[in-house]
């Protein structure tokens, strides 16, 4: 066939499976120009580095280390190399700082008697302040969820939205929960993607425009709250809420996570994640490094010993003015 | 005027031909296919298995030129299941293809049987292919969807002969796309960006044989057992590629094929 459709294949080898998770990344990887201006990352140096290592007959699980060593370079969560015994990953982003969160303290504001749907924990505090927990945005949550949710509180007078530890998920479910605080079309961000396979080569960025939920809108003040696992899909919904009117940030700077990830394969079966499209928010700024809050706060051992998360606290004096 | 009677007439074409039911010629056949496939959007690798098929062919006289003109419906549906060489991973993948293609009879008197043992046959049609591939490996890239629409000149060669005292005809056919539309996604755009925000970008993509080849080729042979009925067994191999965005894709199909055709 004169214009059969081919390409190289690399071999089931530690040179062929080395070259094959570098040929990836270079082509698809989608924040070179940014990692390149913010600490130098030179991927054709890490090639030729990384590649030094590489010896014909060792072990699978040196071939792995080598190659998550090269991927560590890259400072991406959403970067992982899966493989039948270990998966690689750079959580410096979150592990590097402070917590910020207690699951045992939030108890002592949830108590039992919360309520739940769609995995979103939700009540009424003591001084009439609303507190919502989202402690992920895998999977979907129906418009008729969140009617429920802001029907019951409704009468509150202000309103916590608590995405600290919130990894991400379904992007379409950080929409859906943030068009229930516009009242038109929105504007919240934008998105681009690779045209091809060289580090500069992108789309022009596109509008990510939010359509106001049909249902219940919430009018009223928001605290969203964040920490730095705040990440991915969170962190995308912290960059739609962040210029809301009424909307305020507090907490520590989110993980960030702006790229959109895509997995990939190796010859041996390895998977490998990596982020493919960049996303922006709406004054066209990388999220990628994670937003700092209008209102940096920390959790204080001295609040936690008295049974008080200091961040929750803060969002209630300010909801309360 | 005259043009508008043209495009008249090639609408009811398919009418004129279901109105002519001699001559007529209808199959089913079912399949066993190999498969090789590989599609750069969702891995590096490519992937081999197995599948099933399901093809439907109808071919009828027109009164159009001294009935020698035949219009030919084909239409097919596939399912496989694929891995690569590391067989950690896999893909599903299913089709759906169908054409109609308007074929001359040159070795024909008038609208009647062949004069002799050769036919041969050739024309234009149109053929639409709409297709996913699912791929186990996950992330915001698990599916690749298929659809093209194409203009495809076919063509037919068949000769009969007896056996054993039976009659039997061995057929080849081979229909290839001139040029068309395809969908495909930019090269790394995400299917989120598409059908969620609705962003768009160079996602119909022109076909032409010399950017991919593609090609569907079925030789099959007949063993007439019944007045109006044979027994028919054959080859085909579909041939489907793309070039387009940065992306390549290959969905290569080896079917064997068994069914029965319907003389009219």
């Amino acid at each position: 066939m004169g214009s059969c459709v081919s390409e190289e294949e690399f071999s089931n080898s530690p040179q062929g499976n080395f070259d094959a998770l570098w040929q990836i990344v270079d082509e698809h990887y989608c924040f070179f120009p940014d990692k390149a201006a913010e600490y130098g990352l030179d991927w054709n140096e890490c090639r030729s580095r990384y590649g030094a290592m590489l010896l014909p007959k060792m072990t699978g699980e040196q071939l792995f280390e080598v190659c998550a060593k090269m991927l560590d370079e890259l400072r991406d969560g959403h970067v992982n190399l899966a493989s039948p015994f270990n998966t690689a990953r750079y959580w410096d982003w979150h592990e590097n700082y402070p917590v910020n969160f207690s699951d045992s303290l939030q108890r002592v504001y949830l108590g039992t008697d919360y309520r739940l749907t769609c995995g979103i924990k939700y009540c009424i505090l003591p001084d009439n302040i609303g507190y919502i927990y989202v402690p992920s945005f895998e999977g979907s949550v129906g418009s008729g969820n969140l009617d429920a949710i802001f029907t019951y509180l409704r009468l509150c007078d202000g309103l916590i939205v608590d995405v600290r530890n919130n990894e991400g998920g379904l992007l379409t479910m950080a929409q859906d929960l943030a068009a229930s605080f516009i009242n038109e079309k929105t504007t919240v961000g934008y998105i681009a993607h690779k045209t091809g396979a060289g580090h500069s080569s992108f789309s022009s960025p596109e509008a990510v425009r939010l359509v106001p939920s049909e249902g219940m809108r919430w009018q009223k003040a928001v605290a969203v709250l964040t920490n730095r696992r705040t990440y991915s899909a969170a962190n995308a919904f912290v960059a739609y809420m962040k210029d809301l009117p009424n909307v305020t940030t507090v907490g520590d700077r989110t993980g960030g996570g702006a790229g959109l990830p895509y997995n990939n394969e190796l010859p041996n079966g390895w998977t490998v994640r990596f982020s493919a499209c960049p996303t922006y928010d709406v004054h066209m700024q990388s999220t990628e490094g994670g937003i700092t809050p209008q209102h940096q706060v920390s959790l204080l051992s001295s609040d936690f010993a008295r049974g008080e998360d200091t961040i929750i606290e803060y969002a209630r004096k300010l909801l309360r003015k | 005027m005259k043009v508008n009677a043209w495009i008249l007439g090639m609408l009811l074409l398919p009418l004129t031909a279901a109105l002519a039911q001699e001559g007529r010629e209808s199959s089913t056949m079912f399949g066993v296919s190999a498969v090789s496939q590989w599609d750069t959007y969702l891995s590096n690798e490519r992937y081999h298995g197995g599948g099933l098929t399901v093809a439907s062919m109808v071919s009828r006289p027109t009164h159009w030129m001294d009935r020698r003109l035949h219009v030919q419906h084909l239409t097919q549906g596939n399912l496989a299941l694929a891995e690569p060489r590391s067989d950690k991973h896999k893909t599903i993948s299913g089709f759906f293809h169908w054409q109609v293609a308007w074929q001359y009879h040159f070795l024909r008197e008038k609208g009647e049987e062949p004069s002799g043992p050769w036919q041969m046959n050739a024309g234009l049609g149109v053929q639409t292919r709409l297709g996913f591939v699912y791929n186990t490996l996950g992330g915001n890239n698990p599916t690749s969807a298929r659809a093209a629409l194409n203009i495809i000149a076919s063509g037919q060669v068949r000769r009969s002969f007896e056996l054993w005292h039976k009659p039997f005809a061995a057929t080849l056919q081979a229909d290839v796309p001139l040029t068309g539309l395809m969908f495909s996604p930019d090269y790394g755009q995400s299917y989120y960006e598409i059908f969620s925000l609705g962003h768009y970008s160079h996602n119909v993509c022109v076909v032409n044989p010399f950017r991919a080849f593609q090609a569907n080729v079925l030789l099959t042979f007949d063993c007439r057992l019944r007045a109006r009925t044979s027994l028919r067994m054959g080859y085909q191999g579909q041939f489907m590629q793309s070039r387009a965005n940065g992306l390549k894709t290959q969905d290569f199909y080896h079917n064997l094929l068994v069914g029965f055709v319907r003389h009219w």
